[in-house]
């Protein structure tokens, strides 16, 4: 008998739905950390990516049986999920549109702290939520494609069977969402203390 | 390399990576040469070391999130036996309506086949005869007064004196006794559809309006009856 490891996460699925808890441990692990990452930034609260992640696998546990290969994998399956989640997510906290407390900002790694002074930290932060902010406002297609891409990390083939759409359209998205991000960012940014150009000294000896 | 084949590599793709754009010789040249591209470019390489910092500072996924998804998995692990044994109602009512409509279905076309294009059905002769209402039997006028087939070709036989007056009367005779077929109903196309069907009977003579006589054996009288396909007559004509 093969490992678990190496079986597909449809045979996983499959095996989890009969009562297999240990190919659903197998599917967890491979699924948890992109479908956190995916809901955290749409959430952008870490209490509210781990209690959708969580709602996200006891979907895929209830409506497991829908599952059609013929649509996709299971992982697109459970991003399908974990979308139409944070959507009513979105819906229910509608009265809430400023950004939470950021948890999240504690986690950078030290090694990026290095040589680095509070001063510095601050204005990365600042950065940070400006950035979120930019992307919260974008359009929810181009944000799709941002967090998929550039936050996520998943591939155009990738992302686009997570969005059932062509690898065409993610990648001109993309490129339009960047267009639009870098134009909102210029604009959000604080404008420059402007120093007066450094003339010929003059000699007053 | 135009400005314009810059942007389209990039959309396209190509460069949309801002690590690969040193490798694509022609494309770097041309950032370094064009401001405007030049200027995307650097715009490009600021949004994602923004992008960078986003994700890095997205937290790592908590281990309470483990212990609860177990949790929820061993519940309906619980729960399962009676998800997947006993199918709710809504189950079984999804799983029988294709059944019901196609049944329905079925019994609507079968409903329909008979209506219109089976005849109504045929009962037989037998049933067809015993159903002729003796009320729509036509009784000839003066029956009664006419003398039998039979006897007037028996008193006709020998004679052969030309007497035309008498021939005549002969004639009139003979007509008195229904040749053609008489109609018991009202008959047309819509209301006798199909091909009639001749059967030929025996009736009791009173019931056709005829006089008892000893010329007929055992008081019958032979008739065509003009049979639809529904078993009921609609004609009838009087042989012997």
């Amino acid at each position: 008998m093969d490992s678990l490891e190496t079986r597909p996460d449809r045979e996983l699925l499959e095996l989890a739905l009969r009562g297999d808890e240990s190919a659903f441990r197998v599917l967890y692990e491979r699924l948890k950390t992109p479908i956190f990452r995916y809901v955290f930034h749409w959430t952008y609260s870490e209490a509210a990516a781990e209690e959708l992640t969580q709602d996200v696998f006891i979907l895929l546990l209830k409506e497991g049986h829908k599952y059609k290969r013929a649509r996709g994998d299971v992982s697109a399956f459970a991003f399908g999920i974990a979308r139409n989640l944070v959507r009513s997510f979105h819906r229910r906290e509608r009265v809430y549109q400023e950004l939470p407390a950021d948890p999240g900002l504690e986690q950078i790694p030290n090694g990026e702290r290095e040589g680095e002074g509070p001063s510095a930290e601050l204005i990365r932060r600042e950065d940070v939520l400006r950035v979120r902010s930019a992307i919260a406002s974008l359009p929810d297609h181009y944000r799709q494609v941002i967090v998929l891409c550039d936050l996520c990390e998943l591939g155009y083939a990738e992302a686009a069977s997570r969005l059932e759409c062509a690898v065409g359209t993610v990648r001109s998205r993309l490129h339009r969402a960047h267009a639009l991000l870098g134009k909102k960012l210029k604009q959000s940014a604080k404008p420059e203390m402007e120093l007066p150009a450094a003339g010929p000294e003059e000699c007053l000896i | 390399m135009t400005c314009k084949d810059f942007q389209n590599h990039w959309k396209g793709g190509v460069g949309t990576s801002v690590d690969l754009l040193p490798q694509s010789t022609e494309m770097a040249e041309h950032a370094r040469a064009c401001p405007e591209c030049g200027g995307f470019v650097r715009g490009e390489h600021l949004l994602k070391k923004q992008l960078d910092s986003l994700r890095a500072a997205v937290p790592e996924v908590p281990p309470s999130l483990d212990a609860a998804v177990a949790g929820n998995y061993r519940r309906y692990l619980a729960e399962r036996p009676v998800a997947i044994d006993r199918p709710s109602w809504r189950a079984h009512l999804a799983n029988a309506l294709p059944w019901a409509a196609a049944l329905a279905f079925a019994a609507i076309v079968a409903y329909g086949t008979i209506v219109f294009f089976v005849p109504h059905s045929s009962t037989g002769w037998a049933q067809g005869k015993d159903r002729i209402p003796t009320g729509q039997i036509p009784v000839p006028v003066r029956a009664e007064k006419q003398p039998p087939v039979a006897a007037i070709r028996k008193a006709h036989r020998g004679r052969r004196a030309p007497n035309p007056g008498g021939n005549i009367e002969v004639a009139r005779r003979d007509d008195s006794i229904p040749r053609a077929f008489q109609s018991l109903v009202y008959c047309d196309q819509i209301s006798c559809p199909g091909a009639m069907e001749v059967i030929r009977v025996q009736l009791p003579a009173p019931v056709l309006g005829f006089a008892q006589s000893p010329a007929r054996a055992g008081g019958m009288v032979s008739a065509d009856v003009v049979v639809g396909t529904d078993g009921i007559a609609r004609g009838i004509r009087v042989t012997e």
